[in-house]
């Protein structure tokens, strides 16, 4: 046979592409496959900016630069796939809980619905007190954040995930950081792609890091994925469904996807098949649609919220048009939504905080805003009230508690008569108090947890 | 919770309330102010058309956005809002609502026709201006520009005697203009003419003055122009979707 | 010398017209087509009427398929493909994959484009809202005879955009060149669309207008004097829908302001893609391909239409994107080339 190899530089719709080398008869082979299966993401992936980071962290953790914290079996992952078809790990047992200022400030049956559904479960996991805020509000606000501390600051708290274990006797990197805030997760995903990309910004944090001790073997500890808790909750739908009470049918949801949690480093957020054909950023939308909701499309659903961080602080202004104007009017106006369902805490925040002075210009809409989680909690039959904790959102509820058949007034009532209960000194909690703290004063090894 | 940057927000877009309480809260001023959207939602899908169909505006289609016109413009030079080139696209598309942000100032055109000159497409950008006003009046989105009725009390007098006699269109175009007739200007120029005009002109001028004299078998010449007139009013009318009315000058 | 043989790929303009000029010239010819019938993408993907001559594509390149077919000296292969080519000028075999072998002289690949697939492009709805279409089906809308109408409910559509550059000149796609030929082609039809139904409004959104050449007073023009389409610049952003209808948005540019405006279809003017074979094409037929995927031409100044691989020869859109004009050009001046290569070696043992 006198057939050349091509040896042009031919480079498919990207660099990455090289000659294969393979027979016609191969080379026909390939070609059909790819016709049959072609997908359009898998064509995306061959666009030569979009670089998957973590073999370049794979890559330093050969060269001996950097030390990953895997997701074990006792992490219990299941893999989804993301943008372009790769996978991700995202675990779902051992957690540690990354927590959010803005959900545990404002909008507390947020953090307190994630529990309640692991409680749920069983799941094993760490609520501790030894975290810091990520400081992310501050870049975006300001505008002059600075990389060495913001990614400092990532790795620190993921360091204290890894070795948290050791508190109850046991092993290094048996919890896993699951990061409740959408701020955090899309800040440290793009720390992570600095972190791997500059020599230069890893030395200057290993500096920090190994005065706060927070080095491993004198590396930098890296996580092997960065997983929010909207992804947990996606790839627990079908468990979640098990243990649903509440009938969800008649419900019209939107859905408000998050900008730093989607639009931020996109090749990074899970897309499903089964979930809108793959059209549209998988988390809650996959949820809901398992709680048996329908997921009604709007013309603004990529929008943004409108949080703008210096904005809902500094220009409200700006914040409430936006968010009253472009999402909360299209998704009554057009999808005649019950529930808007978002999974970051400026977007609730925003979208539900901001409907009351609609009425300064007549824009009266009552759509109720919730988390994923929180709404997940309720189908569950969670207490709208000591749990959901919706008496702490701006936009009215009951509406949407009468739909789903939750008798309101008598929660509220129970929630009442609770109430006393607590200025009593009898309350209840999610979990125990005296585990929070896992080092330091006020730590008292727990008993039932292994010794050192 | 001041808006930071509030000049580069048009102002009609801010809805501000100074005083205001809701349900017993008070939400004065910043805490209750919105920034209304300015994004475009529509097209003014008939627009191109109606500008096309008043006299000037026939060939605006042809346009495609050179520049040219605005560049050699001698309004342009002093005034950045004054840009043919810029309206003829908002017309063209039907941008209606952002052209009558600058409907004050568009009848600023000296009609140099440096832009019909200067025109690559051959647009008449001069009497697409012309056009253009002429479309705000009739939309009734300008009031009628004092040379608008200038020339109406002009035409009107022509028109209906077949002369014209300057004295008596002042005087009405003073009156409908809500002007006083005795403009010092006005003044000292009678003056100057008393005192150098010879005697047996002063009073044929007054005499024509108190006698309306009429050109000779006017009266066929008026009835086919005000016929004429008058249907080309009730055309431009149709065609800018406007109910029957009365002739542009009649 | 005996009379020579020639292998043609594809069967679309530009093989139709090659194998039409060599078999004229007194070549026997073995044109070998993928599809089940021959025409290229103007037949198998139902083109209505053409640019420029506004021929129905069937009339036109109908015209030329009834001709190759009726030649006795050109011999038809459907529904194959070559599995292996080997030799070298004047002494080819080219085995197909109905299992027959030939011989050929020389080859003319013509094996033209694929459409771009829209999916690629999912903020533009494609896919997603059935009255977002592409420049081809409105092509098969117009062919067919059912008219224009929107999928999703058979209604005439009031308003119709036409988005530019689908597929073409996006880096985010990795697809960096212009297909040339769809600014026209959108240009076409939209004049088709008012004339159909001069009730409805046609809007081209776009970066650039590249209605080259002769192009610009016919399309360009025509389209805004003589049927009041209208262009406007902007690259269309998103595509949604509010329930009932489609809304565009993006800048208009020179307003600088947003737009979400209403639509009741979406024509989406694709791109010209290198054909999804030519991997499989530069293997069997040991020829190189450009960067961008496209068949790799040799340098036009010394001879026209070749390849990497001397007696390999290429015309028409496996090139680039072409025109149709251009690729019957093109086949033509690749049966001139083939057939000086075959003859240089006589007249230079005659000298
Ligand atoms: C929507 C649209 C409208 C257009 N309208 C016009 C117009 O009005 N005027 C104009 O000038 N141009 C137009 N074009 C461009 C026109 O389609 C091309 O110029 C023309 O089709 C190119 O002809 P070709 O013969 O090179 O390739 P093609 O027409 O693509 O033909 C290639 C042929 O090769 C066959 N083939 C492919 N691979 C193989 C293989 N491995 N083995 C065997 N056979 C194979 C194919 O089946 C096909 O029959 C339009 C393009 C588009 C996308
Ligand atoms: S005619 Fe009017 S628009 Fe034209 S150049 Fe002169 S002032 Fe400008
Ligand atoms: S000069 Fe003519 S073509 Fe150019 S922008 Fe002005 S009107 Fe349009
Ligand atoms: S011909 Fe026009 S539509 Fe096609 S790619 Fe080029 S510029 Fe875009």
């Amino acid at each position: 046979m006198t057939h050349k190899e091509p040896t042009g530089d031919y480079n498919g719709f990207g660099p990455g592409w090289k000659a294969t080398g393979l027979t016609p008869a191969e080379a026909r082979r390939a070609t059909d496959w790819v016709e049959a299966k072609i997908d359009r993401r898998a064509l995306l992936v061959n666009k030569d900016r979009v670089e998957d980071i973590r073999e370049r962290m794979w890559e330093l953790e050969k060269d001996g630069e950097i030390v990953v914290h895997r997701i074990g079996d006792q992490h219990e992952p299941v893999v989804a796939r993301t943008l372009y078809g790769w996978e991700k790990k995202i675990p779902t047992n051992s957690l540690w809980h990354h927590k959010s200022c803005g959900q545990c400030g404002n909008i507390p049956g947020y953090p307190s619905s994630i529990l309640w559904l692991m409680n749920k479960f069983g799941i094993r996991y760490l609520d501790e007190t030894d975290q810091t805020s990520c400081t992310a509000w501050n870049y975006h606000g300001s505008g002059i954040g600075n990389v060495v501390s913001l990614a400092a600051i990532f790795l620190r708290n993921f360091h204290q995930a890894y070795v948290s274990a050791q508190a109850q006797g046991l092993p290094v990197g048996t919890y896993y950081p699951l990061v409740h805030c959408g701020t955090s997760f899309g800040n440290y995903k793009e720390m992570r792609i600095y972190l791997m990309h500059s020599a230069e910004l890893r030395e200057q944090v290993r500096k920090i890091l190994g005065k706060l001790g927070r080095l491993v073997d004198g590396k930098l500890l890296i996580p092997e994925e960065i997983v929010h808790y909207s992804e947990w909750l996606h790839v627990m739908r079908h468990r979640i469904r098990e243990h649903q009470v509440v009938d969800c049918g008649n419900l019209r949801a939107t859905i408000h996807p998050a900008c730093h949690v989607y639009k931020m480093v996109p090749e990074d957020v899970i897309y499903d098949d089964t979930v809108m054909d793959g059209n549209r950023v998988a988390v809650s939308t996959g949820l809901m649609q398992t709680l048996g909701a329908q997921v009604i499309d709007y013309s603004t659903w990529y929008d943004c919220c409108g949080f703008g961080f210096r904005h809902i602080i500094g220009e409200r202004e700006f914040t409430r048009s936006f968010a009253i104007d472009r999402k909360i009017k299209v998704a009554v106006d057009e999808a005649r939504s019950d529930v808007m369902i978002g999974h970051d805490t400026g977007c609730i925040t925003t979208l539900d905080k901001n409907q009351w002075i609609g009425r300064a210009v007549d824009k009266v809409y009552e759509l109720p805003v919730m988390a994923d989680c929180q709404f997940a909690a309720l189908a569950c039959g969670a207490h709208p009230y000591k749990l959901a904790q919706l008496h702490w959102h701006a936009s009215p509820f009951e509406t949407l508690l009468e739909k789903l058949g939750i008798d309101w007034q008598q929660a509220k009532a129970e929630f009442e008569s609770y109430l006393k209960d607590v200025a009593d000194g009898r309350f209840e909690t999610l979990y125990d108090p005296k585990r929070a703290i896992t080092s330091g004063p006020g730590f008292v090894r727990q008993q039932g947890d292994q010794a050192a | 919770m001041p808006i930071h940057e509030k000049s580069l927000i048009r102002p009609e877009n801010i809805i501000r309330h100074e005083s205001m309480n809701l349900q017993g809260v008070d939400v004065s001023g910043d805490w209750s102010t919105f920034i209304g959207s300015r994004t475009i939602t529509d097209y003014n899908e008939d627009m191109q058309d109606e500008i096309a169909a008043l006299p000037g505006g026939e060939y605006i289609h042809r346009c495609w956005q050179c520049g040219s016109c605005t560049n050699t413009c001698t309004v342009n030079a002093i005034e950045a809002r004054f840009n043919p080139r810029y309206w003829i696209y908002l017309i063209r598309i039907g941008l209606e609502e952002e052209l009558l942000r600058d409907k004050d100032i568009l009848w600023q055109c000296v009609s140099c026709n440096k832009c019909t000159y200067t025109c690559p497409r051959d647009v008449v950008p001069e009497g697409v201006m012309k056009a253009t006003a002429h479309w705000l009046e009739l939309k009734g989105h300008t009031p009628d520009s004092p040379s608008t009725i200038f020339d109406r009390e002009f035409s009107n007098q022509i028109f209906a005697t077949g002369k014209v006699e300057e004295g008596r269109v002042l005087r009405r175009f003073f009156a409908s203009t809500g002007q006083a007739l005795r403009q010092p200007w006005l003044e000292s120029m009678v003056i100057g003419l008393v005192s150098r005009l010879p005697v047996k002109m002063l009073l044929r001028l007054g005499l024509s003055a108190v006698l309306r004299p009429k050109t000779r078998k006017w009266s066929k010449s008026r009835a086919a122009i005000t016929d004429y007139l008058q249907q080309q009013g009730r055309a431009e009318r149709r065609a800018l979707h406007l109910s029957a009315g009365e002739g542009t000058h009649v | 010398m005996s009379e020579s043989r020639v292998l043609v790929v594809g069967s679309g303009p530009a093989g139709l017209s090659a194998a039409h000029a060599l078999a004229a010239a007194g070549s026997r010819v073995t044109l070998v087509e993928k599809a089940d019938r021959l025409g290229g993408a103007p037949i198998l993907s139902g083109y209505a009427r053409l640019v420029p001559s506004h021929e129905w594509a069937r009339d036109a390149i109908g015209g030329m398929v009834a001709r190759v077919e009726g030649n006795q000296r050109i011999d038809i292969h459907r529904s194959a493909v070559v599995e292996n080519f080997e030799g070298s000028l004047g002494n080819f075999r080219a085995k197909l994959s109905n299992g027959q072998v030939i011989g050929a002289d020389a080859a003319v690949l013509c094996t033209g484009f694929t459409h771009f697939d829209s999916v690629s492009k999912p903020e533009w709805g494609f896919g997603i809202y059935p009255d977002v279409v592409t420049t081809v089906q409105v092509e098969q809308m117009f062919s067919s005879g059912a008219g224009v109408r929107c999928p999703s409910d058979g209604r005439v559509p009031d308003r119709v955009a036409i988005l530019l550059c689908v597929g073409s000149r996006d880096r985010q796609i990795g697809r960096e060149w212009c297909s040339k030929i769809c600014c026209t082609v959108s240009a076409n039809i939209a004049m088709e669309i008012r004339e159909a139904l001069p009730k409805s409004s046609v809007y081209i959104y776009y970066m650039d207008v590249r209605t080259f050449g002769l192009y610009e007073g016919p399309y360009y023009w025509e389209s805004q004097e003589e049927h009041r389409v209208k262009y406007i610049k902007a690259r269309i952003a998103e595509v949604a829908s509010d329930g009932k209808r489609l809304i565009l948005k993006g800048e208009d540019t020179l307003v600088k302001r947003p737009i979400t405006i209403p639509f009741d279809m979406v024509v989406q003017a694709v791109g010209m893609d290198p054909n999804v074979d030519n991997v499989h094409i530069a293997s069997v037929f040991g020829i190189q391909l450009d960067k961008y995927g496209y068949v790799r031409k040799a340098p036009v100044y010394s001879a026209a239409g070749g390849t990497s691989r001397p007696g390999v020869f290429v015309a028409g859109a496996a090139t680039g994107p072409e025109t149709i004009d251009d690729s019957i050009a093109q086949g033509q001046s690749a049966a001139i080339a083939v057939l000086a290569a075959m003859r240089m070696p006589v007249q230079e043992a005659a000298e």
